[in-house]
């Protein structure tokens, strides 16, 4: 499989699910972005920088490839 | 901030309601004061009797246009959606304050210029107060949308807003496109159909621009201020900042070709040498534009 049709794809729904239900807004004020840029990540229309990404995991207590993982398009 | 914006809400509503029968008003006035000069009548007694009024209801024209704008910045800071009927109305809202010392200077110039026929100032005045009429309308419209769902909506923390941003967005195309608008209107019938000496073709470009430019100002200023507690790169997050690069491509890339467009036009057809005179107004008011609408395109089209 060629790395150009690989997609990075992310569980950040389940993720906020699984902790108490927590809004896109409270992960936004949590990693310090908008709340427009979590929608955006979730519905994988912007991909995340490493320090976002690394944040967002280390705020679940997850890896970051159990966050994040690369999936064929 | 809830209580205070349902005192806001309501005490707007209230002089909305006594500013459009105060526009009722005056628009009689100002029908019968154009029938009267017309008519050659008693002009000048006419204007004596009606000056108190007048000048009281613009008064209460000026309360309303505070109390609307105090409820638009509270608004904005408690919903925390951007709505587009919002930023329309800022923009409006701000337009329209202006206009209201417009029409005493237009009605200054009226009572002067009436002995040599019928002023042109009446058409200017008119479309001020169409433009009064649409705010006040529309303002009704969207505090009795919003007032229901002032006492429903959660008081929500955010620690790095995007409504502002993107109302922004919304108040720049408004600008960007009114100022382009009226500047190539303004100095094309200044220049062709109604010629000005240049000196007062180069006042009106500049009025005509602060009027439409003014509201993104203002919102601008209005952000500015916001974020004066976050660290300079902490303004925008990095989806903003990938938003506005890309933004940034598109309006270096659609500006040279339109201006290059707008050169080649003004070199080559004589009629449109009235370009040298507002290019620069042009120009700004061309970037605001793209800039803005292309900025929102790339937030909105990734967030749908």
């Amino acid at each position: 499989m060629e790395s150009k049709d690989l997609k990075l794809k992310n569980d950040l729904r389940r993720c906020r699910f699984e902790n108490n239900e927590m809004s896109q807004q409270e992960l936004a004020n949590a990693v310090g972005v908008t709340r427009l840029t979590i929608h955006s990540i979730e519905k994988g229309k912007f991909n995340p920088s490493a320090t976002l990404a690394l944040k967002i995991a280390r705020y679940f207590n997850k890896s970051l490839e159990e966050v994040f993982y690369l999936e064929k398009d | 901030m809830k209580r205070l914006l349902k005192i806001s809400n309501n005490t707007t509503l209230v002089l909305c309601v006594i500013s459009i029968a105060g526009l009722i008003f005056t628009n009689t006035f100002f029908i019968m004061l154009r029938n009267m000069i017309t008519e050659m009548g008693d002009v000048e007694s006419f204007m004596d009797k009606f000056s108190i009024p007048v000048a009281s209801v613009y008064i209460i024209f000026t309360l309303f246009h505070l109390s609307a704008l105090l409820t638009l910045i509270l608004q904005l800071n408690f919903f925390k959606r951007d709505n587009f009927l919002r930023a329309f109305l800022f923009f409006t809202g701000i337009t329209s304050i202006m206009m209201l010392f417009g029409d005493s200077a237009l009605l200054s110039d009226i009572s002067k210029e009436y002995v040599f026929g019928l002023p042109s100032e009446f058409y200017i005045l008119f479309l001020s107060q169409a433009l009064h009429f649409v705010f006040y309308v529309l303002m009704i419209v969207l505090l009795v949308s919003t007032g229901k769902s002032v006492g429903k909506e959660k008081e929500e923390i955010v620690l790095k807003d995007d409504s502002i941003f993107i109302n922004a967005q919304y108040i720049g195309i408004l600008s960007g496109a009114s100022g382009l608008v009226l500047v190539s209107v303004f100095s094309f019938m200044y220049s062709t159909l109604y010629p000005l000496p240049l000196w007062a073709a180069k006042a009106g470009i500049i009025i005509t621009s602060l009027i439409a430019v003014i509201p993104y100002v203002l919102i601008v200023f209005y952000w500015f201020i916001i974020k004066l507690r976050e660290r300079i790169g902490e303004w925008y997050d990095e989806k903003q900042y990938q938003d506005m690069t890309k933004a940034s491509l598109v309006t270096l890339i659609a500006s040279i070709i339109v201006m290059t467009a707008v050169f080649l036009i003004q070199y080559y057809v004589s009629e449109f040498d009235f370009i040298n005179l507002t290019w620069f107004p042009f120009y700004i008011f061309l970037v605001l534009l793209l800039f803005s609408s292309s900025t929102l395109y790339f937030s909105k089209k990734t967030a749908n």
